[in-house]
């Protein structure tokens, strides 16, 4: 365990002065972060003090900014419209919101339910917190800062959790974070050349698509696989394309002993370099790394979706750290999230204790394909941006935009509805036999 | 009394009450886990502009976020395991 754990740790913080790859795409480079503090309404000017630094710049107002969208003394970031001019203001947003406490109680509450999801099936959660941060207020890239900040210590006390119930192996998730790491490198690369060549509307479509093609695909062959499983009793046996690889004997061969797989290192990489291109592009890697532990690896889905915290662990410590550094984590957000969230994995994770595998494979499934939903609503909206379809009524895209963020909403809500259910029922049976078997020991 | 007949009497008596006999709930230290953990939130609410301003600094400031975030998930990590034992919401063995 201390090894291990050394490991870790020397891995992180080496990975942390690597180059600038990370999960959900690097932080942008083009924002302005400081405070106006003084506005020209004559000249249509303000002047605005950088973060960290006494000098102040002139910005100019874009054409339709009036002086009453300028606020004074408060932590802004900008973004200039290089097409209008030199420093003219692109878009100005509020860093940090005010947080009442309803808010404080909606974002403790999400924290809850995506724990609890992230410690039964390894990933998911973190796909609903940025829109969930945004619906609230917050500007997208502080939603997605204080998201990646809220994930690597949840994913540690996960891992940490399945770790003591025998559930986690660290050799393989060592394994698949390296080269998910390297994998994120190539995603970042293959976005960059597709917004080059596409723009944001092509690129908005790529991720969409890829997004619900891998969600629809994987996630019907969980739940054609929990279905099977739950008919033949729910002992799961190892899937047969694992079988069949793991019979290739290209060296070097690797051992993983928690999952009890004996494979070729050319299977394992390229699971690894396809979850970080996905976790590089749709900003959940987890939706392909458990699936690929399990269908390409041979691991089963316990120790799947345990070992996956380790891998979002140290994805998340590594994409965190990048994000800190450009200064764009609002630490309340994260720590309220982190609140709930730290009951959530635990539960979560003592959760797989009570069930059998292809109940996780039922909730994996079935988170999968209802989040395919919520995205695959945004696709008619962004086959429209790039004219391969004709522009959407408004009154459409209103109610395709609330279908998208409502399906996020149930795929929360029933998976935390699931877990408890089976969690629950695990735990009453278990307490029943326990309580027979004790009265049995005491009157025997 | 022989000692045998305690033992079956306590693990009885245990299993009628629908738990184990013989393990204490670590209550003292939820106890103490939740103070620190409910200070450490209280601090960061009532402080919430210094909190906010150096936290966003950038550069080598970007180790308070991310120490900030262990602290947390340790003491409060430590709160939630005690909390959920506590109710006696423990893994199956």
């Amino acid at each position: 365990m201390k090894r291990a754990l050394i490991l870790i740790f020397t891995l992180t913080l080496f990975l942390s002065m690597a180059a600038s790859a990370m999960a959900g795409g690097p932080p942008p480079k083009d924002l302005l972060k400081g405070y106006f503090t003084e506005v020209n309404e004559v000249a249509r000017t303000v002047q605005f003090e950088k973060d960290g630094s006494k000098t102040v710049t002139t910005l100019h107002f874009n054409q339709e900014m009036a002086a009453e969208d300028i606020r004074l003394h408060k932590k802004v970031m900008v973004t200039l419209d290089k097409h209008a001019g030199p420093n003219v203001i692109g878009s100005i947003s509020i860093m940090f919101m005010d947080l009442p406490l309803s808010k404080i109680g909606y974002l403790i509450l999400i924290g809850l339910i995506g724990g609890l999801l992230s410690g039964f099936i390894g990933s998911g959660g973190a796909f609903v917190m940025t829109p969930a941060m945004m619906t609230l207020g917050a500007p997208g890239a502080i939603a997605v800062a204080s998201n990646m900040c809220h994930k690597f210590p949840k994913a540690m006390v996960g891992a940490f959790k399945r770790y003591k119930y025998g559930q986690v192996d660290i050799k393989l998730g060592l394994v698949m974070a390296v080269t998910a790491i390297i994998g994120v490198e190539l995603g970042i690369q293959m976005q960059k050349y597709i917004l080059n060549t596409y723009g944001n509307a092509g690129s908005n479509l790529y991720v969409s698509l890829v997004f619900v093609c891998v969600l629809v695909v994987v996630g019907l062959i969980v739940a054609a696989d929990a279905y099977k499983l739950s008919k033949g009793g729910g002992e799961a046996k190892t899937p047969k394309l694992a079988l069949a690889l793991m019979k290739l004997n290209i060296p070097p061969m690797m051992e993983f002993k928690v999952a009890k797989v004996r494979i070729s290192a050319w299977v394992t990489i390229p699971v690894g370099l396809l979850t970080g291109m996905l976790a590089a592009t749709i900003a959940v890697g987890g939706f392909i790394g458990v699936p690929g532990m399990i269908y390409v690896i041979g691991a089963s889905a316990m120790i799947a979706s345990a070992t996956e915290l380790v891998v979002a662990f140290i994805m998340g410590c590594y994409g965190s750290v990048q994000w800190a550094i450009a200064g764009l984590v609002d630490i309340r957000m994260t720590l309220l999230i982190l609140s709930g969230s730290l009951i959530g994995v635990q539960l979560g994770a003592l959760g797989t204790t009570y069930v059998k595998d292809h109940i996780i494979k039922i909730v994996m499934a079935s988170v999968m394909l209802i989040v395919a939903v919520s995205r695959g609503a945004k696709v008619p909206g962004y086959l429209a941006d790039v004219g391969l379809m004709n522009p959407l009524d408004p009154q459409v895209t209103v109610i395709l935009n609330s279908v998208s963020f409502w399906a996020l909403i149930m795929a929360l809500g029933s998976a935390g509805g699931l877990i408890s259910f089976f969690m629950i029922k695990g735990m009453v049976q278990s307490r029943r036999e326990e309580k027979q078997s004790v009265l049995e020991t005491a009157h025997g | 009394m022989t000692t045998s007949q305690n033992n079956k009497d306590s693990l009885v008596k245990g299993a009628r009450n629908g738990h184990s006999p013989e393990k204490k709930k670590p209550i003292m230290s939820m106890v103490l886990f939740g103070c620190i953990s409910l200070t450490a939130y209280f601090y960061l609410m009532t402080h919430q502009d210094w909190v906010t301003e150096t936290f966003t600094r950038g550069g080598w400031y970007a180790a308070f976020p991310i120490l900030a975030a262990f602290f947390f998930s340790f003491v409060h990590g430590a709160f939630a395991s005690k909390l959920l034992s506590v109710f006696g919401i423990e893994a199956k063995k």
